[in-house]
């Protein structure tokens, strides 16, 4: 059944993907060539995605840097090194607005540019075929090179998972499909850079090893499939799939080219298919072949509020305030600008973000074209959205629930799968914000999952903690127990031989009382008669029985004896003695401490200009990874000794 | 507050994503629907005489009045209820199918109970279990069955210049005896005493249970007793045609409905010819044709997903069948279109989809 349905693939077959819309192309800027920006005044670069657990920052406010320098080491392993877009001085590391809906800050190094855009000199791997996959890898990641579609998945990780523990890839795709209407940045680097795309394709090949390599691009791109086709001869299959919107989307572009439907649980790459964006494969390219790092994308400026539109080369950190102005922006009242598409973008709420790597388009739009979104009205369940959800969901059923609070059921309904591509939203006639609501389900849902998981971990603590109570009480019960018996053999022992004359511990009957009272009467009257100077030898007799001092008698008697010495001996030596020695305890009065309070000093001055500066000092330490061409620097100085066998010591 | 601060600073407009979107809107397709029933109500006019419009106007009027009254009651803005175009199409699909001579305090009742009961007692556009219309009809023919025999026209050719609008006016809002304007519509037919009951499906309806239905005379639809049926039938279905054609109904709706019908009707005639009446009668009598293009395509009263409508179609197919040739009342639309509904979220439960990627393998290919 496999090869036959990878001969099928071979043959051309192509598969369909459930729903789908195809929404007004808005494609103005097929035509129009990829130009760079010149240098913008400030570079901004969110550290984000650069720093992951245990990064480092490499540089601080007031150094130089050249462009493609390396700015950080990324701790985690799905992060990669953040590089300078061009040369400049570093005038802060801190707290800027990022392109996100909500308008955050985040951790930001600024640039302002010099001008002379002097870059570190770049290192081509001109061998790379004798190289072995995992070299290519670790260039490809330390290059900084993420997915370029939108997704911003590290694409060392995402080979690197193809290939691992022994599994091979079965078929690499090429994702030139740009189903996002507006976007045309894809498809003009097709035009342009054809043979430049398939150098890097064939690199990913040499590491892959894929049995097809398969470029999908949907069939309103002419232009761009005939230059492929040119430039691929025989080396990939280009296969033009029909226009029908999410077919970008990487499940469904496996759908289409292969007719396999991988559940969101599972990865792409598990399966040995891998999906790449054609401006990923030409970063790939650019950072092996001619040895630079991904320091600038293109992207698509378009909208009727710019007085021009076109394909822009832009470099990252370039805020979109510039791009915007460079394209003679004329805003109009309330003037929307959204970064990525029209169907999956976002509009932003500040106009001073950078361009990241995943954003492909900055739309413009007046309201004439793309009307401003009408009030809501009530669900007919008219089930538009059931018919166009590419990952065979029922939103309006799912809505339902999520805006009834009903987080159980919106789960049940697969919320999971949801990949916010905004069909549902589309074609909803009573233009209901279904994406919306569902992304805020989605977070939701999030955060009751981890609820749950720190509740369990809170019973599963809870538990051990009463198991430890449950311990300790139980060997606190036995050592009681064996105290008692303890106590009670002593008790024993002591008892056997006086068992008689122990009247203590004999329970007194009413005759014994009765003599016992007799005895006090003859007691007390025996005092008064010894006061009165008189005594007798009955008296006497009985207060000598009675006076039988016990043990304990005898330890209250040393008591107060002590107390008695204590209050004789006046504490004249005791203020010499330290607190915790002094007989008599704590004073009941605190001294005062004539001593002057230290004088608070003023703290060190800070840079001025700077507005948020670290506060530490960034300590820059030889690098623990190399950039290939930015080589460690020679260890010049002496490896440090203990004190005690250090040099300076021995000399004299 | 990040959000409203920075973007009043620099006055940019915020919306959530996709920011396309399509054409068609909820009340585009309740006009579409209002304009595809424009024929069945040229056709009902040219037949069964004014009353239609007397009694379209009293149940907008009623419909709206309700519309307002609930949105004053619920605290809804008043303008959206009145921009809401779906009470309109509740209104035309009701007088399509109540009798035109009705009398306007049945009418005003059955609206009433409509909008009132069936529709915002449920939380109004969109939430409702049953067709509006259908349970305003039913509400009337339990309560009032009189009132349909005595006001039910039987259709004749150019009934519009016997009833006209001043003459079903009186009839409608004056206690005048409807018998009269009945009798005058009938004298324009070719033969006026082929039939014994008010209509072919009552007169069946007798015969059903006598077991004679074959002993009824085949109803001629080239004859102007029947004609106006076959032209009711074909005015529905063009109708309906359009709202397909503008996407606004599934097309394998009405096809899975009409398709049952006739087949479950042809085989039950071949079976049992005393019983059952034949295909083209079943297709034609009675709601049939609105049910399949206007009121089985009700969105909200149906089930979610393409696969639960052509079920919920053919349901309603067969309860149609079913209580015509066995139950006792002379038609089953309305009933077999609320048994339905109530089925309709149980289908919804046993069409359920299959999630994306099931029938995958690990390896894929391999």
């Amino acid at each position: 059944m496999a090869s036959s349905q990878l001969a099928k693939i071979m043959h051309g077959k192509i598969w369909r993907f459930f729903g789908g819309i195809k929404p007004s192309e808005l494609k103005n800027t097929t035509q129009t060539p990829i130009e760079e920006l010149p240098l913008p005044a400030l570079i901004t670069l969110p550290l984000e995605r650069h720093l992951g657990a245990g990064g480092e920052i490499l540089v601080k406010a007031g150094d130089r840097v050249k462009a493609g320098q390396v700015l950080t080491i990324p701790g985690g392993k799905r992060n990669v090194p953040l590089h300078a877009s061009t040369s400049g001085t570093i005038i802060a590391i801190n707290q800027q607005i990022l392109p996100h809906p909500s308008g955050f800050t985040g951790r930001c190094i600024t640039i302002k540019p010099d001008g002379l855009d002097e870059a570190v000199d770049p290192a081509p791997i001109s061998d790379w075929q004798d190289k072995s996959p995992q070299e290519l890898l670790e260039r490809i990641r330390f290059f900084g090179i993420e997915g370029l579609g939108g997704a911003q998945f590290q694409t060392a990780a995402k080979l690197s998972s193809a290939i691992a523990d022994g599994r091979s890839c079965n078929i690499f795709i090429v994702n030139g499909a740009e189903c996002e209407p507006v976007a045309t940045c894809d498809d003009r680097l097709m035009q342009e850079k054809a043979a430049d795309i398939l150098q890097g394709v064939d690199i990913i090949k040499h590491i892959l090893k894929p049995k097809a390599v398969i470029i999908a691009i949907e069939d309103n791109k002419p232009a761009a499939i005939k230059a492929m086709q040119q430039a691929a001869a025989d080396r990939a299959i280009v296969r033009v799939i029909p226009t029908l919107y999410p077919s970008g989307a990487a499940r469904n572009l496996i759908k289409i080219v292969t007719g396999i439907e991988i559940p969101y649980k599972a990865h792409t790459s598990d399966c040995g298919i891998v999906v790449d964006n054609v401006e990923t494969v030409y970063a790939v390219k650019q950072a092996i072949i001619d040895g630079i790092p991904l320091i600038k994308r293109v992207i698509t400026v378009a909208g009727s509020s710019l007085k021009r539109q076109g394909n822009a080369l832009v470099r990252l950190g370039t805020s979109v305030r510039f791009v915007l102005n460079h394209y003679h922006l004329n805003p109009e009242r309330r003037q929307r600008i959204i970064l990525g598409g029209p169907l999956m973008g976002f509009t932003l709420p500040s106009i001073d973000v950078p361009i990241t790597k995943s954003a492909t388009c900055v739309f413009a739009p007046t309201a004439a074209e793309v009307p401003p979104e009408p009030e809501a009205m009530n669900c007919i369940r008219c089930g538009r959205c059931a018919r166009v959800c590419p990952s065979r969901l029922v939103p309006y059923q799912m809505y339902a629930y999520s805006k009834a609070g009903d987080h159980q059921h919106a789960a049940a309904c697969g919320i999971a799968d949801c990949t916010e591509c905004g069909c549902c939203a589309f074609v909803c006639p009573s233009r209901i914000r279904l994406t919306a609501q569902f992304r805020k389900e989605k977070a939701i849902q999030y955060l009751l999952k981890e609820n749950a998981t720190r509740n369990e971990r809170a019973r599963a603590r809870m538990l051990e903690h009463q198991k430890r109570e449950e311990e300790a009480a139980r060997l606190r019960e036995e050592k009681k127990r064996a105290a008692l018996a303890r106590i009670q053999a002593q008790k024993a022992a002591k008892g056997a031989p006086t068992s008689a004359g122990d009247s203590a511990t004999a329970l007194p009957t009413a005759q014994d009382l009765a003599a016992r009272r007799a005895a006090a009467v003859a007691a007390a009257q025996a005092r008064r008669a010894k006061l009165q100077g008189l005594s007798t030898s009955a008296t006497s007799e009985t207060a000598t029985t009675e006076h039988m001092p016990t043990q304990a008698e005898r330890a209250a008697a040393v008591l107060a004896q002590d107390r008695a010495d204590r209050k004789a001996a006046p504490p004249a030596a005791s203020p010499a003695l330290p607190y915790g020695l002094r007989r008599a305890g704590v004073p009941k009065q605190a001294h005062i401490i004539d001593a002057p309070w230290p004088e608070p000093q003023p703290a060190e001055r800070l840079l001025s200009k700077v507005e948020n500066p670290p506060t530490h000092e960034i300590e820059v330490k030889p690098a623990t990874y190399h950039s290939i061409f930015a080589p460690a620097p020679e260890k010049t100085e002496a490896p440090k000794l203990p004190h005690n066998l250090s040099k300076t010591r021995k000399q004299p | 507050m990040q959000i409203s601060v920075q973007s009043a600073k620099q006055n940019l407009g915020i919306e959530a994503a996709p920011h396309l979107h399509a054409k068609l809107s909820t009340n585009k397709i309740m006009a579409l629907v209002l304009i595809a029933l424009l024929p069945g109500v040229a056709v009902t006019l040219y037949y069964f005489g004014c009353g239609l419009i007397w009694q379209f106007l009293l149940l907008t009027v009623v419909g709206f009045i309700c519309e307002m009254l609930c949105a004053l009651l619920r605290a809804r803005p008043l303008k959206r209820a009145a921009c809401d175009l779906s009470v309109y199409v509740t209104a035309l699909l009701l007088a399509l199918t109540l009798p035109p001579l009705m009398p306007w305090y049945w009418t005003v009742s059955a609206m009433a109970f409509a909008i009132l009961i069936v529709k915002q007692a449920f939380g109004g556009l969109g939430m409702n279990i049953f067709n509006p219309a259908m349970a305003g009809f039913i509400f009337l023919i339990i309560s009032a069955p009189g009132a349909f025999f005595t006001t039910y026209i039987a259709p004749a050719p150019a009934a519009i210049q016997v009833a006209t609008l001043e003459r079903s006016a009186k009839v409608i809002f004056t206690a005048e005896e409807p018998a009269v304007l009945v009798q005058d519509i009938k004298a324009l037919q070719d033969d006026p005493d082929a039939l014994s009951g008010a209509t072919f499906l009552e007169s069946v309806k007798t015969a059903r249970k006598a077991q004679t239905v074959n002993a009824i005379a085949a109803p001629d639809f080239a004859s102007t007793n029947y004609q106006a049926y076959a032209a009711l039938g074909i005015a529905y279905a063009a109708g309906g045609l359009l709202l397909i054609a503008c996407r606004v109904i599934l097309f394998q709706m009405p096809l899975a409905f009409l398709a049952t019908i006739a087949a479950g009707g042809a085989l039950w005639h071949y079976l049992s010819p005393n019983a059952s009446i034949s295909c083209a009668e079943h297709l034609l009598f009675g709601g049939t044709m609105l049910a399949a293009f206007f009121i089985i395509t009700d969105p909200v009263t149906n089930a979610g997903t393409s696969k639960g409508r052509v079920c919920f179609s053919i349901l309603c197919a067969l309860l149609i069948l079913l209580i015509r040739v066995e139950g006792s009342y002379s038609d089953s639309v309305a009933f077999a279109v609320l048994l339905s509904n109530a089925a309709a979220p149980l289908i919804d439960v046993l069409t359920r989809r299959r999630p994306f990627g099931i029938g995958y393998k690990e390896g894929g290919l391999q």
